[in-house]
């Protein structure tokens, strides 16, 4: 009976752990120079991020989307044609103090600022965007 | 307690099936893409800055992401790929009859300066627009060179008279071979503007 139950548990775990792997991680990467800089670093599977759509008083959805809605068909159009295509860097900008980086590897998107006073790195994976567009799209009113 | 034999049996299909389906997911989880029918066309814009801690711009946008997306957007005079340019000047000039006179006239040498500080030539020549400026002869301190498809004038001005049609545009520029658009150089710049099948600006 235990076996069953732990061949039951670890099958979950297997399905529940791809589930994860398949949907991505958001990562976020925020470090400011000097001693009482801030450091942040986080990481978390883009499936918490869609499921936490879930549990957004729709109120708060609504607002969101509100603001953001002239950019959402875009936002969504976009990430799923990113996620199509090859891995590429799509933007490098650099000048004596700053560097901007802009790649798209794997199904998720990187971006990477590197200044003397900060250094940001955010990726996160690109059907996340569209899903989370999808979802604020689902609350703009029929015009 | 152990299992059975025919217990084991019965779990073990279930157990293979589960990991197939978990090894599926995560097969698909590496985002690789789909092959694509045909080669993606990018265009590219580069800008170097030859001075010591010089500026340097990579941008890499391939023409079908901007070729969906523009129709998406509805700003100010922006609405379904189209531009509205109702009277649009540029400097004076208004600039759709400008490219109508252009497009409707046979090749030729429409512009030639030739000064003491430098050339101008506008030129429609074998199924293009070219521009070609080039700023203090001796010193060749400055060089434009820009090279328009007159297909991708047509398409810029297929949509109607008071409109220019950015997707017809760039869906025109996406069948053109790998070209050269915009070449500006000057002593310590390098700015290019390009269309190939690569993804990268190397």
């Amino acid at each position: 009976m235990l076996a069953k139950v732990g061949l039951g548990l670890l099958g979950t775990a297997v399905l529940a752990g791809a589930y994860l792997a398949q949907q991505g991680m958001v990562r976020v990467s925020v470090d400011e120079q000097g001693g009482q800089g801030t450091h942040l670093h986080l990481v978390a599977p883009a499936a918490l991020v869609s499921l936490g759509l879930r549990v957004v008083p729709d109120e708060k959805l609504q607002e969101v989307a509100a603001q953001a809605r002239p950019w959402l068909p875009a936002v969504r159009v976009a990430s799923a044609e990113l996620a199509r295509l090859p891995d590429a860097d799509l933007l490098e900008l650099r000048d004596a103090e700053q560097r901007v980086h802009i790649v798209k590897r794997g199904g998720a998107l990187l971006l990477d600022v590197e200044s003397p006073r900060h250094s940001v790195r955010i990726s996160f994976p690109l059907r996340l965007v569209n899903c989370v567009a999808s979802r604020l799209e689902s609350f703009v009113p029929a015009s | 307690m152990k299992l059975s034999k025919q217990n084991m049996k019965r779990v073990l299909p279930l157990l293979a099936s589960a990991l197939l389906a978990a090894t599926a997911l995560v097969l698909t989880a590496t985002g690789q893409p789909v092959p694509l029918d045909k080669p993606e066309r990018w265009l590219h814009i580069r800008v170097d800055n030859q001075t010591a801690k010089g500026e340097m711009v990579r941008i890499n946008v391939p023409l079908e992401l901007a070729e969906k997306v523009l129709p998406t957007i509805h700003n100010d005079k922006l609405h379904d790929g189209k531009v509205r340019v109702h009277q649009a000047e540029v400097n004076g000039v208004d600039l759709r009859a400008l490219l109508e006179a252009v497009r409707t006239t046979r090749d030729g040498e429409f512009v030639t300066v030739q000064g003491t500080h430098g050339d101008v030539r506008v030129v429609k020549q074998a199924g293009y627009l070219l521009v070609h400026v080039r700023e203090d002869k001796d010193s060749a301190k400055k060089h434009v060179e820009i090279r328009v498809p007159m297909n991708v004038i047509d398409a810029l001005l297929s949509a109607g008279s008071n409109e220019l049609d950015l997707v017809a545009a760039i869906r025109a520029l996406s069948a053109q071979g790998d070209t050269e658009l915009v070449r500006v150089k000057d002593e310590n710049n390098l700015v290019r503007v390009w269309i190939d099948s690569k993804n990268t600006s190397e």
